[in-house]
C-alpha cells in the first residue's frame, strides 16, 4: 500500500465489507420475499373466498345454478367443464405433441428442418391466448362445424356427438387448448427423447428392429418419464387457461358430454362474471377461485407423484 | 452380399438381409412414420393460419389512426387503439419495474450467497423441532392478524411474524434457496386468473379503484418466476474462474457480483427479462379486474380504469359490428408484432452469448 495510486489487489476495507454485508442481507431479503409473494397469495385467495365458503359450505360444489339476482350459486358444471375441455385439449395435444417431438428427435428430418420445425413449434407458445381466442370464433369454428354436424347427423347415438355444434362448444375451446398446450408437450417431449442414450437405439438397430420397433419398444418408454411430466404440466396448464375458453366454450352453466354442445370453466366463470357481478356474487366467485386453485395444486401433486412411480418402473430399463 | 451368405452351411438357414417393402414389419414402420409426418404438418398448420388472418384481416385497420385514434363506439366507423397501446405499454413497465429488480435480487442470493462456503453446522433435532414450530406458530399469527386485525392479535401477528424472520438463522441457506425456488416453480404453473384474483384483493379493494398499478401488480406476479429461474440461470452460467479471479484480488463477494457476475451474465437475463415481457403483454385474464378498460386517453390520475390492448381484442370480439371486429383483427396483428418481436430480439440475445 505503498502506492496509493494503482493498488489493483488489496484486501477489502472495513466500509466494503460493511457493504457487502448489507447487499447480501438485501439480496436474502428478496429472496425471503418470493416465498411471501406465494404465502400471501395462496393467503389472499383463501381469505377471499371464505365468506362464501362459510355461507354456501358444500353444496356450492355439488349444485349447478348460478342465479346472481336469487343469490343462489353452484359449480359443479364449472368444475366438470375445467376437466373435461383440459382432458380433451391434453389429449389431443398430447398425440400431436409427441408425434412432432418423435420427427424432431429419431433422424427423421435433416438437421436444419428440425432447427426450423422447432422453432416454428415455439412461436405457437408465443402468440397471446385472446388472439387464440380470436380466431377460434372466427376461423376454426366456422371450419369445423360442418364436420362437426355431419358427425353428428351420421353418428347421433354416440354420447360424445350427442348435439349440433351451432356455435362455441367444448370441441372449438379443447381444440384451442390443444394448439396452446402442443409447444409444451413438444419442448419437454423432445428434451427426454434426447437424453435417450444413443446405445440404445443402437443396439435396438443392432438386433434388426425397424425404425418404429426401435420408437415404440425402446425409445418411447425410456423416454416416458420426461413424457408424463410434460403431459401433467399440460394438464396443469390447461386447467388454468381463461381468454381461449372464455372466447369459445360457450358459457351454457350445464355439463355435457357432448363435445359439440357449449359447456363452461371455472376460468371462463370467473372472467365472464366478475365485471358485472354484486358484491356477493364477486365473494361467490372467489370461491370459485379457491377451487380452481385447490384443483391445480392437486394435479401438480398428482403429478409429481405419477413422475415419480413412473420412474421406479423405469429402474431396470436404464 | 445376401447371396454370399446364403452360400453358407444350409445347416444354418440365414434370413434374407434386403428389406421389403411388402413385409408386415418394413410396412407398419413406414406407415407410422408417414402418419408421424401428416400429424406434425397437422399441428404447424394452426400457426399458419393464425398468421395468415392477422395479416389477411389486420392489414386493412393497420394504419396511422390505429396508433392515433380512440376505440370506436358501437357502429362508428374508423377509430385505433392509441389508449389501449399507451395503457399496456404503462402496465407492463409498471410490471417490469416492480418484478425486474426483485427477480434479479433473489436469482443473485440464490445462485452467488446459497451455498455456504464451509459445511453447514449440523442441526441438532431439537433444534429443527423448535424451528418447525416457531414456522408454524409464525404462520397461525399472520394469519390471525390478518384475518382479525384488531388490537391484541395484531401485537401478536407482528410478534410472530418477527419471530418467523428470525428462522433463517437457523435453517440452512439452501433450503432456503430450494424452498424459494420451489416457489417460483409454484408461481409459474399458476393459472394467471388468479394473479389477478390476488392483485384485486390486494391493491383494487385497497384503494377502492381499478388502476394500471393493480394492473402492473397482476402482471409482476406472473412476470417476477420468468424473471427470477432465468436470471439464476444466467448467473449460474458464468465460469467460476472469472468469480475467483476477482476474490483473489480482494474483492468482496458483493464487488464480485456487480463487477464480474452480473455484466457478465446480462445477455441471459435479458433473455429472461423480454420473454416475461412478452408473455406479460399478451396476458388478458388477470387485467379483467385490475384494470378494467376505457374507452379514453389516460388523464394524469394515478388510479383510473386502464385500457389494454388485449383486453380490448376480448371486449370487441363479441360485439356484432364489423368495425369493431376489423379493429380486434388489426389489434392483433400489432400485439402479436409486439410480442414476436420482443421473443426474436431475445432471442438474438441468447444466440449471441452462445
Amino acid at each position: 500500500m505503498t502506492e496509493p495510486t494503482s493498488p489493483k489487489a488489496q484486501p477489502p476495507t472495513g466500509a466494503e465489507l460493511l457493504q457487502d454485508r448489507g447487499f447480501r442481507g438485501l439480496t436474502s431479503l428478496f429472496a425471503w420475499l418470493t416465498l411471501a409473494v406465494l404465502a400471501l397469495l395462496l393467503w389472499q385467495i383463501v381469505a377471499a373466498g371464505a365468506p362464501a365458503m362459510e355461507k354456501y359450505g358444500f353444496k356450492f360444489l355439488t349444485s349447478s345454478s348460478w342465479e346472481g339476482s336469487k343469490e343462489n350459486f353452484g359449480i359443479l358444471p364449472q368444475i366438470g367443464g375445467t376437466l373435461y375441455s383440459s382432458f380433451l385439449g391434453v389429449f389431443i395435444g398430447t398425440i400431436f405433441g409427441v408425434a412432432v417431438a418423435i420427427i424432431l428427435t429419431q433422424d427423421f428430418l435433416p438437421h436444419w428442418a428440425e432447427v426450423a420445425c422447432k422453432n416454428i413449434v415455439e412461436l405457437l407458445a408465443a402468440i397471446p391466448s385472446v388472439v387464440y381466442g380470436l380466431w377460434g370464433i372466427f376461423v376454426l369454428i366456422p371450419a369445423i362445424r360442418p364436420i362437426a354436424n355431419w358427425l353428428h347427423e351420421g353418428m347421433d347415438w354416440f354420447p360424445l356427438f350427442d348435439t349440433r355444434l351451432s356455435g362455441p362448444g367444448m370441441l372449438p375451446a379443447a381444440l384451442v387448448l390443444a394448439i396452446m398446450v402442443l409447444p409444451t408437450i413438444t419442448a419437454i417431449s423432445r428434451d427426454s427423447l434426447v437424453a435417450v442414450p444413443p446405445k440404445l437405439r443402437e443396439a435396438a438397430f443392432g438386433l434388426g428392429a425397424t425404425r418404429w420397433e426401435t420408437i415404440l419398444a425402446v425409445v418411447l418408454p425410456t423416454a416416458s418419464r420426461g413424457i408424463w411430466g410434460s403431459v401433467i404440466l399440460a394438464f396443469g396448464r390447461a386447467l388454468g387457461e381463461t381468454m381461449a375458453l372464455a372466447m369459445l366454450v360457450g358459457n351454457s352453466d350445464k355439463f355435457s358430454w357432448s363435445v359439440f354442445a357449449p359447456g363452461t370453466t371455472l376460468a371462463a366463470l370467473i372472467a365472464n362474471k366478475f365485471p358485472e357481478a354484486s358484491r356477493v356474487e364477486v365473494g361467490a366467485l372467489m370461491y370459485a377461485a379457491l377451487v380452481l386453485m385447490a384443483i391445480t395444486l392437486l394435479v401438480n401433486i398428482v403429478g409429481a407423484w405419477v413422475i415419480q412411480r413412473t420412474s421406479v418402473n423405469l429402474g431396470g430399463a436404464k | 452380399m445376401s447371396t454370399a451368405l446364403k452360400e453358407g452351411p444350409p445347416s444354418l438357414d440365414l434370413p434374407a438381409l434386403e428389406r421389403s417393402l411388402r413385409s408386415p414389419r418394413t410396412l407398419f414402420s413406414n406407415v407410422m412414420s408417414l402418419l408421424t409426418f401428416v400429424m406434425t404438418l397437422i399441428a404447424i398448420v394452426p400457426l399458419f393460419s393464425v398468421l395468415y388472418m392477422l395479416v389477411w384481416r389486420g392489414i386493412q385497420h393497420f394504419n396511422i389512426d390505429l396508433f392515433t385514434q380512440l376505440p370506436p363506439a358501437a357502429g362508428m366507423v374508423g377509430g385505433g387503439v392509441g389508449n389501449a397501446l399507451v395503457g399496456t405499454i404503462l402496465m407492463v413497465g409498471i410490471a417490469a419495474l416492480i418484478s425486474v429488480p426483485f427477480g434479479i435480487m433473489a436469482a443473485v442470493y440464490l445462485a452467488e450467497f446459497s451455498q455456504p462456503a464451509h459445511k453447514p453446522r449440523p442441526y441438532s433435532t431439537p433444534v429443527r423441532g423448535a424451528a418447525s414450530v416457531l414456522a408454524v406458530a409464525a404462520g397461525a399469527g399472520i394469519f390471525f392478524f390478518l384475518s382479525h386485525r384488531d388490537a391484541f392479535t395484531a401485537v401478536l401477528g407482528g410478534a410472530l411474524t418477527l419471530t418467523m424472520l428470525l428462522i433463517p438463522v437457523w435453517l440452512p441457506t439452501e433450503r432456503i434457496a430450494s424452498g424459494v425456488r420451489f416457489a417460483a416453480k409454484v408461481l409459474t404453473g399458476l393459472p394467471s386468473i388468479l394473479a389477478g384474483v390476488f392483485a384485486y384483493e390486494l391493491v383494487v379493494l385497497t384503494t377502492g379503484k381499478f388502476s394500471a398499478i393493480a394492473g402492473g401488480v397482476a402482471l409482476a406476479v406472473l412476470m417476477l418466476p420468468t424473471v427470477l429461474l432465468t436470471a439464476e440461470e444466467a448467473i449460474r452460467m458464468v465460469p467460476a474462474r472469472m468469480r475467483e479471479a476477482a476474490i483473489g484480488m480482494g474483492a468482496t463477494p458483493t464487488q464480485v457480483v456487480w463487477h464480474i457476475t452480473l455484466p457478465t451474465a446480462t445477455p441471459g437475463i435479458l433473455t429472461g427479462v423480454m420473454l416475461a415481457v412478452a408473455r406479460a403483454a399478451g396476458e388478458t385474464a388477470p387485467l379483467l379486474f385490475t384494470a378494467l378498460f376505457s374507452n379514453y386517453w389516460l388523464s394524469s390520475q394515478p388510479l383510473e380504469p386502464t385500457p389494454s390492448l388485449a383486453v380490448l381484442i376480448y371486449n370487441f370480439s363479441s360485439k356484432p359490428f364489423p368495425n369493431q371486429i376489423e379493429i380486434a383483427w388489426a389489434t392483433s396483428l400489432l400485439l402479436v408484432l409486439i410480442v414476436l418481436a420482443l421473443n426474436i430480439t431475445g432471442q438474438v440475445i441468447a444466440g449471441r452469448r452462445r
